[in-house]
């Protein structure tokens, strides 16, 4: 039987990472821009040892003005050496990244769930999470720093107790690492970790409940305080990013995004009489300013936020599953039950308090965005959600145990097996096939990787590419599909917008120009190629001599550039 | 600080059916004070039961608790049947949690959802969304579309069929369409955030944002070994409360109406702990922290609620309202016709409550002046876009004023409504005479 077990856990993993990995290259059907991105920069620095900017080894990747954390991008580099530059080798470390994950979240069920059958069931439902699968299959940085904080986690969880001496630095070491391994895959973990660690800690519901602070203090002093040292050591180990590159530019994307700008003066405006927003006494800003940053942090245990509902920034974005939010149906319900069962448990021991301190600190970097609920930023808490889902089960299933005969705690046991397995089934499928068609659009732009290779079949013939497309970053995709030479991006990297500029950030290099589609004025010149999504009137091609017309369908059969050659 | 906001369809209802005893807006006004009493009944069963089954403390404070909220005050100020329900529910509620009994839970919560199905049904003759998709022919749609989708993918993965099959069926999409009609109910956002929703959804505020931190701590009292009579009527509420919510199709704050008292509880049980003496300065600071956060919540939602109303409430009573006060002032007699618009509801009701007089001149339906030329000497009051004709996008010319007074209308009075609520005629309401 224990051998059963231990296939069962295995085989789990084995297909956890056969349907991350599967065809790949096909879908998601074309690599999106920060996939483009991380996958060329990985490129150019395996082929020259620096990035589209030439930066040698960097530690940021500049790429849109956004400062990348490159720790993806380095990773890559040997799956991009060996299988060249394509959507399987750059979303495979994803893909590890979300099965190495399980493994991490199996060691947790372990300290949970006591019933190792019932655990292997719950372990089942949680590696096949449309999360799971969906941020697996995309090069996103977030999944893979979302792995090695599970990973860091898992040893802060596992050495709390720390009484024993020997091979403490190691085990300080170990956690500082994987942490800093996550904080250099993606910016969130840089706040998270330090708000993590200081209130395992801190313990601070263990002050509440004890209600008393000279006592409580002696025991942070005499018990807590070693937890210093994995804080400092995370510290020192991240300090390079932000002397490596200009701190404020490491910042960008928080200035974009911050919640304290936006919502500004954060009562409703209609309310807000006065002309200084702070003397609003009937509506004050900070009341309202308090519940919404209690709401975004609590967002993330909003039942239907993490199992139904679809934000319009979510829709149309790389994170958006269809069909669901980030849990299964059923599972966010449970989810639920086992918060009730979290909070019941609270004072009783530390490993419950652990988890709700890995829910706020992994919530704590994207409530401090103007986004309400956003999976991408907060993904180092999904795992943590897991735990709570998988004691709801155990909740869920005691009840059906001690309420129910043999034989129809049997069936009903049936039947949920079998409901999931097909819940599974329809994940997969949706996954595979079903999102390529819904998320088809802004985001995943369609008509780069058909057209690019057309293009560069011909474009030796002709003197000038002209680009006309509506996306800011397009110049990317023109790069990553056609693998082009790093080396003369890089003599470009002066005449590209400079650091901190937002928007267009497409630029001129080799045979292309970035410009609008004008055929009237365009048809005069000779030898030349002009890409273009916009309109396009076939007979005005068709009726200029020495013109061609070529079209690219996208992902779902819909007409979506023009490669027009003019001899 | 005053608050108006005008009488509802279901009030209209029962004002005209009790029309012969009385008149005027007192007749609102008793109908109002109907719903408080009963609504005031309710929460004394709800005391009386807790009272008995927990304690007299966390009673009182459950009490005061749904009493202060936004929801509690539109409930009997504008929805007189929501308020039998209640009064009918928590009296079955009472008599049969004289003391709270595991066994009863299921009787109590049976009886709610098959008397919350009838009660709802006879009053909108219409099917919950959740009831309608049982029929299967939403999740026949959604397989269809889903088919139909993924046949136009260019390069996808080749599933068989057969396997397909086991997942893409209608009685699978059947389970995925119900429990995607549960979960909204487990929703913090309209429960707990609604006075900063995210969704910018139209409804009014539940519980002030405060309340989810008692409530949360209220979860670990609740399961404290002392509290199991607590845990017994929390269950069979939050089923009731869930069967109402499926049921029923009103705005999101009637739906969850009844959530009311489970939360109430739970929030009654933290706030009851946090009142007891020696429980350390920390605990009582943090929670008199939510306390003044709670208390302050309250007064600053009432007044939001009082001064945007429209933005709160549904928006169709005062498009009649504003219709029926401003032809009041106009001498009717000079006209032949009157056509008042039909597109957001039903005029005749507000008529009869507005106006003695509804017969003859009077046409209540929605008109089109766009198609049909206007008669003279004929009062209409509808949307801009029965005016100047609909646009399937909502989006109506923005110099309607001069296009409506040149076809030979005299406007007599506009408003701009603040929400859509009669897509494809525009936002503005607009009242004009034909001579």
């Amino acid at each position: 039987m224990k051998k059963l077990y231990s296939l069962a856990v295995i085989l789990i993993v084995i297909l956890g990472l056969f349907l991350r990995a599967y065809n790949l290259n096909k879908t998601p059907p074309s690599v999106n821009f920060d996939e483009a991105a991380l996958g060329y920069n990985a490129y150019s620095i395996l082929k020259t040892g620096k990035d589209e900017y030439g930066n040698f080894l960097p530690l940021s990747l500049r790429s849109f003005n956004d400062y990348k954390p490159a720790l993806y991008a380095y990773l890559s580099i040997p799956l991009i050496a060996l299988m060249g530059l394509n959507e399987t080798s750059v979303r495979l470390v994803s893909a590890i990244a979300g099965t190495v994950s399980l493994v991490f979240l199996y060691f947790f069920l372990c300290e949970f769930i006591k019933n190792k059958w019932l655990r292997l069931f719950v372990f089942a439902i949680l590696s096949f999470e449309p999360w799971r699968l969906h941020f697996s299959r995309v090069a996103f940085e977030t999944n893979l720093s979302a792995s090695f904080f599970i990973a860091g986690s898992w040893y802060l969880f596992k050495f709390r107790n720390w009484r024993v001496q020997k091979g403490k630095v190691l085990k300080f070491l170990l956690v500082s690492f994987l942490f800093a391994l996550s904080a250099y895959s993606y910016h969130s973990a840089r706040v998270a970790v330090p708000i993590f660690i200081t209130l395992w800690m801190l313990d601070p519901f263990k002050l509440i409940f004890k209600g008393k602070l000279i006592p409580y203090l002696n025991w942070i002093v005499k018990k807590r305080s070693f937890f210093l040292y994995p804080l400092v050591l995370f510290i020192l180990f991240v300090i390079p990013v932000f002397l490596a590159t200009n701190s404020s530019l490491v910042l960008t994307r928080f200035r974009q995004e911050n919640i304290f700008d936006r919502y500004f003066p954060y009562a409703p405006k209609e309310l807000v009489s006065s002309d200084n927003a702070w003397l609003n006494w009937k509506s004050h800003p900070v009341y309202y300013f308090t519940g919404l940053l209690s709401g975004h942090v609590l967002s993330y245990i909003s039942p239907i936020n993490i199992g139904q509902r679809i934000y319009h920034w979510i829709r149309g974005s790389v994170q958006y599953i269809p069909g669901f939010s980030m849990f299964g149906w059923i599972e966010c319900i449970v989810f639920l039950f086992g918060l009730f069962i979290l909070l019941k448990n609270i004072k009783k021991a530390n490993k419950y308090r652990f988890v709700l301190y890995w829910i706020i600190a992994g919530a704590a970097p994207a409530a401090v965005t103007w986004n309400w609920f956003h999976p991408l930023r907060s993904l180092n808490i999904y795992p943590a959600l897991e735990i709570i889902i998988a004691l709801g089960f155990v909740g869920i299933f005691n009840w059906i145990k001690s309420v129910t005969p043999k034989i129809i705690k049997r069936v009903i046991f049936g039947v949920i097996g079998l409901v999931y397995a097909v819940t599974i089934l329809f994940i997969v499928f949706n996954e595979y096939n079903y999102s390529i068609w819904e998320n088809n659009g802004e985001y995943q732009p369609g008509g780069f990787k058909e057209g690019v290779s057309v293009l560069k079949s011909i474009q030796d013939n002709y003197d000038q590419v002209i680009i006309d497309s509506p996306h800011a970053q397009s110049y990317i995709f023109f790069l990553f599909y056609q693998s082009f030479p790093p080396e003369i991006v890089q003599q470009y990297a002066d005449k590209r917008p400079k650091p901190g500029v937002e928007g267009n950030l497409n630029f001129d290099f080799y045979k292309y120009k970035f410009g609008m589609y004008d055929w009237p004025n365009q048809k005069n010149n000779s030898n030349q190629i002009i890409w273009t999504s916009s309109e396009v009137k076939e007979d005005e091609i068709n009726n200029t001599s020495g013109a061609k017309i070529i079209w690219v369908d996208n992902a779902v059969k819909k007409k979506a550039t023009a490669i027009i050659t003019k001899d | 600080m005053g608050f108006f906001y005008p009488p509802t369809e279901d009030q209209l209802r029962l004002i005209n059916f009790a029309d012969s005893f009385f008149s005027g807006d007192i007749r609102l006004w008793l109908l109002r004070v109907v719903s408080l009493i009963l609504l005031i009944i309710s929460l004394f069963f709800w005391f009386q039961t807790i009272k008995k089954n927990i304690n007299k403390n966390i009673a009182l404070i459950s009490i005061f608790l749904i009493f202060l909220t936004p929801t509690f005050f539109i409930l009997w100020y504008s929805h007189p049947f929501d308020c039998l329900k209640i009064f009918i529910l928590l009296t079955v509620f009472y008599l049969m949690f004289g003391k709270s009994n595991e066994k009863r839970l299921l009787g109590f919560a049976v009886f709610s959802i098959i008397f919350i199905s009838i009660f709802s049904f006879s009053l909108t003759q219409e099917r919950s969304s959740f009831i309608h998709k049982l029929s299967l022919s939403d999740a026949q749609k959604e397989l269809n579309i889903r088919f139909d989708a993924e046949d136009k993918v260019l390069n996808k993965v080749d599933i068989p069929l057969n396997l397909k099959r086991i997942a893409y069926n209608k009685y699978f999409i059947l389970y995925k369409q119900l429990v995607n009609e549960i979960i909204p109910f487990f929703d913090f956002e309209t429960i707990f955030f609604q006075e900063i929703h995210p969704k910018e959804q139209k409804s009014v505020v539940l519980f002030v944002w405060p309340v989810i931190f008692l409530f949360l701590f209220g979860i670990y009292f609740l399961f404290k070994k002392e509290n199991k009579s607590a845990r017994i009527i929390v269950l069979s509420l939050s089923i009731v409360a869930l069967g109402n919510y499926l049921i029923s199709i009103n705005e999101p704050y009637r739906k969850f109406e009844m959530i009311l008292f489970p939360i109430s509880l739970v929030t009654a049980l933290t706030i009851n702990e946090g009142m007891k003496y020696g429980i350390g300065w920390i605990r009582k600071s943090m929670f008199w922290v939510c306390v003044v956060f709670l208390i302050y919540g309250t007064g600053t939602n009432y007044y939001d609620l009082f001064n945007r109303t429209d933005f709160w409430l549904d928006n169709r009573p005062i498009f009649y309202d504003y219709i029926f006060k401003t032809i009041s002032k106009e001498d009717l007699e000079k006209y032949d016709n009157i056509y008042i618009s039909s597109i957001v509801g039903n005029p005749e009701l507000y008529c009869k409550f507005y106006r003695n007089d509804c017969q003859e001149k009077f046409t209540f339906k929605s008109f089109d002046l766009s198609v049909n030329k206007s008669e003279k000497k004929s009062l209409y009051a509808g949307f801009a876009g029965e005016f100047i004709g609909s646009d399937f996008k909502n989006n109506i010319n923005s110099n309607w004023k001069n296009m409506i007074s040149s076809s030979g209308i005299n406007i007599l009075g506009t408003m701009k409504m603040r929400d859509t609520i009669a897509y494809k005629y525009g936002n503005d309401v607009v009242i004009g005479e034909a001579k």
